[in-house]
């Protein structure tokens, strides 16, 4: 260390004097070290293209890691394959070196690859070009999106060998258009599908339906091409990928890349109120360690849960290090920044100039932002493979690389921290995707007849094709004629099927500060909690205050201020059983799953003081209700558990056990928590009794409450661990809740509560 | 467990599934099901029997035509040389269609090929499909093909219309038969829709597209750079209905030829399509009728009685319109007439025939627009100074008159002054700068010759 700079020569040496410091060190509940690891290689397969080779030779590359050489030989023997291997392991070549070596060898032959977002599909076209290039071959590489301009379409339709897209463009521009694509589709040899682990959920459903769509379109011309997939670290890659392609899949994970040391820290803010369970703020102990390594010229990146987080955490570390670094080294990264913007931080990323970024887990995908040497994030992610996503931010082929896990006051990251073997020996959780659920599989059903017409005999999803097609053309959107049915409707279906929850219809926020300007986006779902009137929007670290926000057209007004306060807001819920379709029943517990109805109402927002995060004040937000429909699951509990209890005891214990269970339930399904939620009723219309409702945010479900269902005995043996384990004397924001919410006697009596349920249920 | 149905239902999925825009049935009852009225309708449709529907197709001038791809419905006409659709007769477009040889030119930019141009009448073949929806995706579906061409100077009309999407290959096939031997297709937006719609149509059904595909005389580039100014919309019904004399009586409007189809296609009842089939025939006649105006007019043809009811407007979009296709001669007369108009919105026509004039140097003509135009701009609340500009540079350097020009260019610096600021633009102050400096020069110029 540098005495008089007070920089680290290297990340190695700011380790050392971190592990010096017991002010930190005190709050470090454990360290865990990845050993380096030396890279394994073989040499250029034989059947490698001269070229090829001279082309991987000119970037300095000799040898394939093992990886790279079973992924290149399981495409050359016709498999479908999906590569698993971290960050940095050199996963894109497991592709493009199957596709190029076809491409040499058949000048004809065509791949289309498949993005999540438009910002990976350009990074990735600038590297085939590069090869192309160093190769000295004519192979067109085009992306094709919503920037593509109309005449340079023709010549990518026409003309490209690598098309690269995304899976929103694929359904609502190239499938309903095929006939313009014959070239394509009667030569196509591969589909490469990166980010494999990003489908998932709702937007996975969607697209393991235009998969289905994509191959019915392609046995019509008469290909069947090979899908080469690549996925970040999840439980089940080969089982999703099977999943979304409904092919056998071969799976590669024996990663041959070499990776440097990795440090993985886990830093538990200290108690300032042990009776209350009160913890420093995640974020202000976030910022003291990233200011710490920014402050000794270590290139970070700090990932927080929240948008509203993650500006609040840009603005306090642009004021810290700002006399240290200059104003425009720390950038904030995340969805609703204009894409200009979000190129210009990646490639300040790339380039070093841009020494820290604040990000939310907009940059857990492989975006290229270079090897960064260290993580702080703020809270735990929600799930271990978007933690390990984000430590992967910080690792490097040579050298060490740190990760540390500030854990926020939440009973799942207080479960965590406190129980770190659990962390490490948690398996990454499952991508689920539910490609049959009945409203996704509809629509997709109509853009697929809208492409080609049914005939008797296909299959398309698990529930009956003839069925379905019979009520469409009930609908009247479909004709039967003969064997076969043909879309009969004016609509064009593919512009009313959006792909993602967050569906385009975006809400534009535009500063009104001085003329007009757009400065960002917000979707539909969190516009209400977002962009309110009256919400301090932050964005790029300035507070805006929203003065107007117009509804119908989608557009927010905002005005800069400078106040010391954030806000926060309400939502009010409200939830009906419209039909139960299953029923078990354990001893005390009853559960059910089925479907219902939920009402969403945005009602009151909070000011919280920046630092303090203390409440100043609040005020009334008038929007619309939002209605879904959707699969739920609920534990209802019998009046025996509650024996001896008065009625605000039962709603003390029913109030803790939901907030427990619902933090953990996400940990046990997919990878968002956002995606479940739980809401108790003290006496529930449907049941009659105590009840604590989960319900899937999508409308008809994704299979998640379906899930938990099975999954009761599990989550509430991990409820009495987690309860059971807190240090706290009466609950707190870890476990049950603070006392002052839940009630003097929380702790006691949701332990009470689930331990009396647990007697009934076998083990 | 609940049936598909109803779980769909539950869901919300009934009534939406259209996407919304489904057109309302008129006739739609309230009471029972979607399921029991379809179901009803079908049953009556089969118990009216074949015979019943034979006679309506009759009644309609339509019969089945078969060949090895299947059947389909074919309804001819055939209209004498003599029938007039409008103001126009059809048999003249046996000699108007090569008169419009420099469009089809224009519009076919391949390697200069002879075929390029119809080698007759009898080469052209008119096409009007009627489609199930607005796009050119392959879920829009063509349910009639409206064709046309001459033959032994007679007007043939032939619409193929598809009883349920099974016929669709025979319908192509025929279509097919009918292109053969014939080299250009005339259509009104053809290039962006019919044709790709049915090249589509033809990969759909198993043929590969070979070759570069029909030349194409589409009538619509042309109606635009003639009326876009003109008239307040180019359709085809706007139109026929100002400038060809067409007058249509009982016709449905053709976004409804879905609504209708989509009837057809539950009850079989041939009397929905009735509507729709005079529709589409008038379009083609129609079609015809705009082939032989615009072929009049390529070739310098157009009654001086005709031009006279022209607004000057449309006088000069159908000057400009001859310039760009080489017929320079014939425009002349038409830029001359529009210095004898006095319309609203006179200066900008007259300046764009000043400017005309000036590019071939022909000063002689320019001039008095140019004069004619300042004169307006006097009298306009909103005077622009450009007329004034162009006589000062006419006359500083054309005529060598420093004097004149000074003139003429500090009217223009007092009309540029008094433009309110809103209508200034942004290009405003540079060009009072510029006409600053004009009269500045010109001022020195003719000082420097009293000396």
């Amino acid at each position: 260390m540098n005495r008089w700079t007070g920089r680290a020569a290297s990340v190695e040496e700011w380790i050392a004097d971190f592990r010096s410091r017991p002010e930190f060190m005190a709050n470090v509940t454990h360290w865990h070290t990845t050993p380096a690891r030396p890279a394994r290689t073989v040499p250029f397969p034989e059947t490698l293209h001269p070229k090829l080779a001279e082309g991987l030779g000119s970037k300095g590359i000799a040898s394939l890691y093992t990886h790279q050489a079973e992924a290149f030989a399981a495409a050359r023997a016709g498999e479908h394959f999906v590569v698993v291997t971290p960050t940095a392991s050199g996963k894109t070549l497991c592709y493009n070196l199957p596709v190029l070596q076809r491409i040499l060898e058949d000048d004809s032959a065509r791949a289309l690859y498949l993005f999540p977002t438009k910002a990976l599909a350009q990074d990735q076209v600038a590297e085939l070009q590069e090869l192309a290039n160093l190769m000295d071959v004519d192979i067109k590489t085009h992306t094709y999106d919503g920037d593509t301009p109309p005449e340079v379409r023709r010549v990518v339709r026409l003309a490209g060998h690598i098309v690269v897209t995304n899976p929103d463009m694929l359904h609502s521009a190239i499938l309903p258009h095929h006939t313009k694509w014959v070239k394509l589709f009667e030569n196509l040899k591969y589909v490469v599908i990166d980010e494999l682990h990003a489908y998932r959920g709702v937007f996975g459903s969607h697209v393991a339906n235009v998969i289905r769509r994509l191959k019915r379109i392609c046995r019509f011309y008469g290909s069947r091409p090979q899908f080469l997939c690549a996925s970040a670290t999840i439980r089940n890659p080969k089982e999703h990928a099977q999943r979304l392609l409904e092919e056998p899949v071969r799976l590669i994970d024996d990663n041959g890349a070499p990776s440097g040391e990795r440090h993985f820290v886990f830093y538990n803010p200290p108690l300032v109120n042990r009776q209350l369970g009160i913890r420093a703020s995640s974020v202000l102990e976030t910022q003291k360690i990233a200011a710490d390594l920014l402050k000794s010229g270590i290139q970070t990146i700090v990932f927080a849960r929240s948008r509203v987080r993650m500006e609040i955490l840009l603005t306090y570390l642009q004021e810290l290090v700002q006399k240290d670094l200059g104003p425009k080294t720390i950038r904030g990264y995340r969805g609703g920044y204009l894409p200009r913007q979000r190129r210009e931080i990646e490639r300040g990323l790339r380039t070093g100039e841009i020494r820290g970024v604040v990000s939310t887990n907009a940059l857990e995908l492989g975006i290229d932002i270079g090897e960064l040497q260290a993580c702080v994030i703020n809270g735990y992610p929600g799930s271990v493979a978007s933690t390990l996503q984000q430590s992967g931010r910080a690792g490097r082929r040579r050298g060490s690389s740190i990760t540390i896990l500030v854990a926020g006051s939440n009973p799942l990251d207080q479960f965590l921290v406190r129980n770190p073997e659990f962390f490490f020996g948690l398996t990454p959780e499952e991508a689920r995707i539910d490609p049959d659920n009945l409203l996704i599989l509809l629509d997709q059903l109509k853009c697929a007849a809208y492409e080609l017409p049914f005939e008797a005999g296909e299959t398309f999803g698990a529930e009956s094709l003839e069925d379905m097609l019979e009520f469409l053309a009930q609908e009247r959107v479909v004709h039967r004629a003969g064997n076969r049915w043909h879309w009969m409707a004016q609509a064009f279906p593919a512009n009313n099927v959006s792909l993602r929850t967050a569906s385009p219809e975006n809400f534009v926020i535009i500063d009104v500060t001085e003329g007009h300007r757009v400065i960002g986006e917000v979707d539909r779902f969190s516009a209400p909690t977002l962009i309110h009137e009256e919400a301090i929007y932050i964005h790029e670290g300035v507070q805006y205050q929203v003065e107007k926000l117009d509804y119908p057209e989608k557009k927010a007004y905002v005005r800069q201020v400078n106040v010391d306060y954030f806000t926060d807001a309400n939502v009010a819920v409200d939830l009906k059983v419209l039909h139960a379709d299953l029923e078990e029943a354990d001893g005390l517990l009853t559960r059910q799953y089925g479907e219902i109805a939920v009402t969403a109402r945005t009602t009151i927002f909070k000011k919280i003081r920046l630092r303090t995060h203390e409440n100043i004040g609040s005020g009334p937000i008038h929007l619309p209700e939002e209605e879904l429909h959707t699969s739920g699951c609920w534990f209802a509990f019998a009046d025996e558990v509650f024996e001896g209890r008065s009625e605000s005891e039962r709603q003390t214990a029913l109030l803790g056990v939901s907030s427990v269970l619902g933090r953990l339930a996400p940990l046990h399904l997919m990878c968002d928590p956002f995606d479940i939620r739980v809401v108790p009723q003290v006496k529930a219309v449907h049941t009659k009794r105590p009840t604590i409702f989960f319900y899937d945010r999508y409308p008809g479900g994704i299979g998640l409450s379906r899930k938990l269902f099975d999954l009761h005995a599990e989550l509430l043996r991990e409820g009495e661990r987690l309860i059971a384990g807190c240090g706290c004397e009466n609950g707190c924001p870890s476990c049950v809740g603070p006392a002052d919410e839940t009630g003097e006697r929380g702790k006691e009596l949701a332990l009470e509560l689930i331990r009396r349920t647990l007697a009934g249920v076998p083990a | 467990m609940s049936t598909l149905r109803e779980r769909l239902i539950r869901l919300g999925a009934a009534g939406r599934a259209a996407g919304g825009d489904f057109p309302a049935r008129p006739e739609e009852r309230d009471n029972g099901t979607a399921v029991d009225d379809a179901a009803g309708r079908a049953r009556a449709g089969s118990e009216q029997g074949t015979g019943v529907r034979e006679d309506g197709w009759r009644a309609l001038g339509a019969a089945e035509a078969r060949n090895e791809w299947g059947a389909f419905l074919l309804r001819r006409e055939t209209y004498p040389p003599s029938h007039r659709h409008g103001r126009h007769r059809l048999g003249d477009l046996v000699w108007a269609l090569p008169l419009l040889a420099p469009v089809t030119e224009r519009q076919n930019r391949r390697a200069p090929d002879p075929s390029a141009r119809p080698s007759g009448a009898e080469a052209v073949l008119f096409l009007d499909l009627e489609t199930t929806g607005l796009g050119v995706g392959t879920g829009n579906f063509p349910f009639l093909i409206g064709l046309a061409y001459v033959e032994d100077g007679a007007f043939l009309v032939e619409q193929l219309f598809i009883r349920h999407p099974g016929e669709e290959p025979a319908a192509l096939a025929h279509l097919l038969d009918r292109l053969q031997g014939r080299t250009h297709l005339a259509t009104f937006n053809g290039r962006a829709f019919d044709w790709p719609l049915l090249v589509t149509r033809f990969v759909l059904n198993g043929w590969r597209p070979s070759g570069e595909g029909p030349l194409h005389l589409d009538l619509l580039p042309p109606s635009r750079a003639l009326w876009r100014n003109a008239l307040a919309s180019c359709r085809l019904s706007a139109i026929e209905e100002h400038r060809l004399g067409v007058e249509r009586e009982d016709d449905i409007p053709g976004v409804l030829a879905p609504t209708f189809y989509f009837r057809f296609l539950e009850d079989g009842n041939p009397a929905h399509m009735t509507g729709v089939l005079t529709h589409n025939e008038r379009d083609l006649l129609t079609l015809a009728s705009l082939a032989v105006h615009l072929g009049r007019l390529a070739g310098g043809l157009a009654d001086p009685r005709e031009t006279a009811e022209w607004t000057a407007a449309e006088l000069l979009g159908a000057a400009a319109w001859l310039d760009a296709h080489g017929r320079s001669e014939k425009a002349d007369p038409l830029y001359r007439e529009i210095a004898g108009r006095d319309e609203p919105g006179m200066f900008r026509w007259l300046m764009a025939a000043a400017e005309r004039w000036r590019r071939l140097g022909r000063f002689d003509e320019a001039v008095p627009l140019w004069e004619k135009a300042a004169s307006i701009a006097e009298r306009s609340a909103v005077p622009l100074p450009d007329a004034h500009i162009r006589l000062a540079v006419y006359h500083e350097h054309r005529r060598k008159d420093p004097a004149a020009a000074l003139v003429y260019a500090e009217r223009a610096l007092a009309l540029s002054a008094a433009l309110p600021l809103s209508r200034g633009s942004s290009r405003a102050p540079r060009e009072r700068e510029e006409i600053r400096r004009r009269v500045e020069r010109l001022r020195r110029k003719l000082a420097a010759s009293r000396d």
